[in-house]
């Protein structure tokens, strides 16, 4: 069984070729890395996973079952969960509430009690239960929202750069929490441009070119090949 | 402590421990929770109800027109304040019911209940109503400005078409449509009762029934926002995507609160109708749709308790300054939501319990 | 011969709801595009241009430059109430709308107050010109001259001047704009002011064809909404196209069920555009541009 599969997929904004023949697989248990350039289609491609984008040509599986059609909180009640770029939490409600809300589609009473204080407990936010989630620390916020994706019970989670603007300390902490998800049995998806934070987590990296998987392999054979090492060189100043 | 501080996580974690009719009125959702207070509610309500023993017909009679609005203030807090849809279209759907209203029991009369019935199908008709705009709307996937202007523009629309009814050609069965001069004629809601049916003209009967649904609809709307559904509510005013992300179909929410706030709107109408016997194109028209938003807004929309104080206050003042003319009165209030909006964006009373909370707590860090 | 007649009649009827669709939405939409606020009080802007045009024209001033008159008097306005109230609703879009509602409940009702319920209008120039045996009204073709000289107007203003580079810029990047020495602030006040001037304008053309009450403005809002949400958020790709569709369904419903069931017919065109464009038209012409 393939966790995720992509099949030929493309993707395009007029003319603009933003996913191209993509055939992506990863397998239950995996934690994978996308990495690639700005505008290499790394957020198009968690978008059309996500259903946020149609693709315009291909199909994408999600446990063997196809799931191309289903709309974005049909694909989360499949199993697919994600924390955004910029933290996605509901800043005026306290932090149990927005666990509450993640949890409470699945779970009701004491079990959904029980849930929610795993989830807390999980991501070091115990303490912080009652204040507004708009008053954390910008990594608590990123973890909180980690807290939140996982407390929907997915079996793949996705995670977009999770480690930006956090402070080193933070990034390490974050990096056991996605180690500790993985050992019980979650697979992840990580969009990260921080290549010492792929070493530490990642089985397997992919990297994307221009809509297109240019590599994939263990991060050794991705650090070893020299034509990942000049996309990254020759694009590095046409972005930003 | 504090009555009337919004609950954090620790009180709805011992709401545990609380009957299971306290946790459902009680909850993050909504200001007031506690003791002091329940207590408080409690004195109010008795207040409502010996209210009429001390004051004159036409007070009671007065109060009971005001009681009236409050629905549908309660459904735009509802819509607006709990789920983040802009709707100013609520006097569209008072106008349907109220219109309903009279057509069915012009009709059909006021004996065997039909008041009664004509007060459900009202309501109904303008839950469909809202039904179809929501889902036109929501599932076309509108937010924010649009929705505001598309449902003000449907209302305009709607008071514009009751306005060129007048010929007698505009009529439903017996009843005519009356143009600019609105509808008349229809009784008022009427119970059956054996040994004769019991009449509610603007009195006490009325008034006493009018703050029995009242309350009844207060404390339904508070168990509704600190439910599950209430939660998803609150979610996707603070953040749609992410409410969406965590598996929740929002349109489905965000149509489900429309059509009830709606369908209080409709209760409004009706009730508005009944009383004075009387509904009319103005009653939707561009200044009638800004008055509920400015009662909801004046009080504070993401707040029941705050919106049922708010309206009730508004309408006093509105009242009591259209003495001078309807027209100060409408620059008065027009003021009052410029004001409020720019300085108190969100309400008098939320402002105040946050003031009144901020000054307890620099009491508590001197002392 | 019939079939010139009923040409002409249809373009006639087209170019005056596009006229009018034209010109009650341009203010709106100029605001709209610029800042993201839909102004609730562009009705008593519109309402401001035709009183001013008409009490100046009662004076024995000449029409057009009453009319001059209407609009400038209606963008101080709208200048005056930004630099007031609105520019401190910026990062609040949907509460500036609610602030803008009530301007509006404020100058339609102290209108009533201080000018009473009514005034005497001015009678429609220019009288009427006839093709076959069916006279026509020459002012309501003025109008669409001028609603086609407003856009090029427009056009010249927002993408030949510095003004317009300016506020082009400000609407793209707030930060960028503001980073490279625009007073982005005097920005918004200027389009706030030439939106109100533009619906002044609207009142102004069209005060002598209606009768003057303070309430006169609520007769535009929903032509101009409408216009607006189908043409979403570029006044160019978006407002003109989407006057000039919406014209052919006013025209065609008006001219066939009268001016109510064009107004439905209008209202249900819209949502059938937005489940379709949500973004409206232009958003649709410029999708992948961005």
């Amino acid at each position: 069984m393939t966790l995720l599969q992509t099949e030929n997929l493309y993707k395009h904004f007029d003319g603009v070729k933003v996913a191209q023949d993509v055939n992506f697989s990863m397998e239950p248990g995996e934690i994978r890395c996308l990495i690639g350039p700005n505008g290499a289609g790394k957020s198009t491609f968690f978008k059309l996973v996500l259903g946020e984008h149609q693709p315009s040509a291909g199909k994408i599986y999600f446990s063997d079952q196809e799931i191309t059609q289903l709309r974005s909180f049909e694909r989360v009640k499949q199993g697919i969960a994600v924390k955004f770029q910029v933290p996605g939490i509901f800043s005026e409600l306290p932090v149990w509430q927005n666990m509450q809300i993640a949890v409470q589609n699945h779970l009701h009473g004491d079990s959904m009690t029980a849930a929610i204080d795993k989830a807390l407990a999980f991501v070091r936010l115990t303490d912080k239960a009652g204040e507004l989630a708009g008053e954390l620390s910008h990594g608590e916020q990123q973890w909180l929202e980690i807290g939140m994706a996982v407390s929907t019970e997915p079996s793949l989670l996705l995670l977009d750069e999770p480690t930006a603007g956090m402070t080193p300390d933070e990034t390490a902490r974050t990096g056991e929490m996605i180690k500790a998800l993985n050992r019980e049995g979650m697979s992840i998806l990580a969009v990260e441009h921080d290549m010492e934070f792929v070493r530490q987590i990642a089985h397997k990296v992919t990297v994307l070119n221009f809509g297109e998987i240019f590599a994939e392999g263990t991060i050794n054979e991705i650090e070893a090949n020299e034509e990942v090492a000049r996309i990254y060189l020759g694009t590095a100043d046409d972005d930003e | 402590m504090g009555s009337l501080q919004r609950q954090g996580s620790n009180t709805a974690r011992s709401a545990s421990r609380m009957p299971h009719w306290m946790r459902l009125v009680n909850g993050p959702q909504t200001l007031g929770h506690g003791p002091i207070f329940w207590v408080g509610f409690a004195l109010a309500i008795g207040a409502a109800v010996v209210y009429p023993a001390f004051a004159d017909a036409w007070s009671v009679g007065n109060t009971a027109y005001f009681l009236c609005w409050v629905f549908m203030a309660l459904g735009l807090s509802l819509i607006w304040g709990y789920t983040g849809a802009l709707s100013f279209g609520q006097t569209a759907f008072f106008g349907l019911a109220g219109y309903t209203y009279g057509v069915v029991t012009i009709n059909f009369g006021a004996a065997y209940g039909m008041t009664l019935v004509g007060l459900l199908i009202g309501v109904g008709i303008s839950c469909l109503g809202a039904a179809l705009l929501g889902y036109m709307l929501f599932y076309g996937r509108i937010s924010g400005v649009f929705l505001g202007i598309v449902t003000l523009s449907t209302t305009l629309v709607f008071a514009t078409f009751m306005a060129q009814t007048a010929g007698s050609q505009w009529a439903i069965g017996d009843a005519r449509l009356g143009g600019d001069n609105g509808m008349t004629g229809m009784p008022p809601l009427t119970i059956p009762w054996v040994g004769g049916d019991i009449a509610l003209y603007s009195g006490v009967p009325l008034y006493y029934l009018l703050l029995a649904m009242l309350v009844l609809c207060y404390l339904g709307l508070r168990v509704l926002v600190n439910s599950r559904f209430g939660n998803v509510l609150v979610a996707i005013r603070e953040n749609p995507h992410r409410a969406e992300m965590l598996g929740y179909d929002i349109r489905r929410y965000q149509l489900i609160a429309f059509v009830i706030g709606s369908g209080l709107a409709g209760l409004s109408g009706v009730l508005y109708t009944a009383w004075g016997q009387y509904i009319s194109p103005s009653n939707m028209n561009l200044a009638a749709a800004a008055l509920p938003i400015i009662w909801v807004a004046v009080g504070g929309r993401k707040d029941l308790t705050a919106t049922l104080v708010g309206t009730l206050v508004v309408l006093g003042i509105f009242q009591n300054l259209t003495i001078y003319g309807s027209y100060y009165a409408f620059v008065i209030m027009g003021l009052l939501l410029v004001v409020v909006v720019v300085y108190l964006p969100e309400g008098l009373i939320p402002g105040l319990v946050r003031l009144v909370s901020r000054l307890r707590k620099r009491k508590e860090g001197l002392s | 011969m019939e079939y010139i007649h009923f040409a002409f009649t249809a373009f006639y009827q087209f170019g005056d709801a596009f006229a009018f669709l034209v010109l009650s939405a341009m203010g709106l939409a100029v605001i709209f595009g610029m800042m993201g606020i839909i102004n609730l009080a562009h009705g008593e802007f519109i309402m401001c241009g035709a009183y001013v045009t008409v009490a100046t024209a009662r004076m024995g001033v000449p029409l057009p430059i009453a009319m001059l008159c209407g609009s400038l008097a209606a963008g101080m306005l709208g200048i005056v109430l930004e630099r007031t109230i609105i520019h401190r609703l910026y990062h609040r879009p949907l509460d500036s709308i609610v602030a803008t509602w009530g301007i509006s409940l404020i100058l339609t009702q102290g209108t009533l107050i201080v000018l009473g319920s009514s005034m005497a209008g001015i009678s429609t120039p220019l009288g009427s010109f006839s093709v076959g045996n069916y006279s026509y009204s020459t002012y309501r073709m003025v109008l669409l001259g001028v609603a086609v000289l407003v856009l090029i107007g427009l056009y010249l203003l927002f993408h030949h001047t510095t003004f317009g580079i300016h506020s082009r810029a400000t609407i793209q990047a707030p930060h960028m704009a503001k980073a490279v020495g625009i007073d982005t602030g005097r920005m918004y006040s200027l389009t706030f002011g030439l939106g109100a001037a533009l619906a002044g304008l609207a009142g102004a053309l069209y005060a002598p064809t209606i009768s003057i009450v303070p309430t006169l403005g609520a007769n535009f809002l929903v032509e101009s909404f409408v216009t607006v949400v189908v043409g979403g958020a570029d006044v160019f790709l978006g407002t003109a196209p989407a006057a000039a569709t919406l014209a052919v369904i006013k025209a065609f419903l008006t001219g066939w069920q009268g001016q109510l069931m064009g107004q439905v017919g209008l209202l249900i065109t819209v949502m059938v555009v937005i489940r379709i464009l949500p973004q409206g038209l232009s958003g649709w012409l410029l999708k992948g541009r961005t």
